[in-house]
């Protein structure tokens, strides 16, 4: 699983946010907000990776015990999946 | 996460807004599709050569260039087109200021000193290209009608 292609990241005021650029943009005009781990999971998706494989990059990265790593992935991806944004 | 669907309200709250714009309304100083525009909140009244995110009657939202000011509003047109429109600023959602290009979002393209020159040539020969712009509309309209003339003698010929 990755995220589409056409995305670029960009920091604004302090905020992190992904806007779909090129032909992304035609389909999905508009921008993803991102806190920390969200940009760290974002970055993670642009290659093929698992739900499982990601849960333990935070754990690594972030300290977080594994139930709750596994919570936070299932939730970001799940938006991105209602988006169409994730590719399986 | 997504769509948001009222930019507005996106704005007031997070202070900034990012969108790739489409269409080429704005071309060559917007590429559509492709630039990233940071749109946000007005601070102060916006002058000739800003670049405003507005809302129209139908709830389409724009973003076009301001060639002239107003006491009652603004009258703004897209680089690339050859019409104007009047925006009053209940309409201004927000104005453009940063844009970022090929997917570098370490240089902002508005902070050059090329681009804004370049800009600003542009608006004020607004005129001489709108006047080159009627010159070809009319040369292609006459090679087409001339063309359709040549292709009805050659079909009645046959």
């Amino acid at each position: 699983m990755r995220i589409v292609e056409g995305f670029v990241v960009c920091s604004v005021g302090g905020k992190t946010v992904a806007v779909a650029s090129g032909e992304l943009s035609k389909r999905f005009n508009g921008m993803i907000t991102l806190n920390g781990t969200g940009e760290f999971l974002f970055e993670k998706l642009r290659e093929d990776t698992t739900e499982e494989a990601l849960a333990a990059e935070l754990v690594r990265e972030y300290g977080v015990d594994g139930e709750r790593a596994s919570k936070d992935v299932q939730s970001f991806l799940s938006g991105l999946d209602e988006a169409g944004l994730l590719i399986r | 996460m997504g769509n948001p669907s009222n930019k507005r309200s996106f704005i007031d709250e997070n202070g900034f807004y990012v969108s790739t714009p489409l269409g080429n309304s704005m071309f060559p100083f917007i590429r559509g599709g492709e630039d990233l525009a940071v749109i946000f909140p007005l601070k102060e009244k916006p002058k000739k050569f800003d670049v405003m995110l507005y809302e129209r009657q139908d709830g389409e939202h724009v973003l076009h260039r301001i060639v002239k000011t107003a006491a009652e509003g603004y009258l703004v047109r897209g680089d690339n087109c050859y019409f104007e429109e009047f925006v009053t600023e209940e309409q201004i959602i927000g104005y453009l200021g940063k844009l970022f290009r090929n997917g570098n979002t370490k240089k902002d393209v508005l902070e050059s000193g090329g681009y804004r020159t370049a800009v600003r040539l542009w608006v004020l020969a607004y005129p001489l290209r709108r006047c080159v712009y009627a010159i070809w509309k009319r040369m292609t309209r006459r090679v087409f009608s001339l063309h359709r003339k040549v292709k009805t003698l050659w079909e009645k010929r046959k």
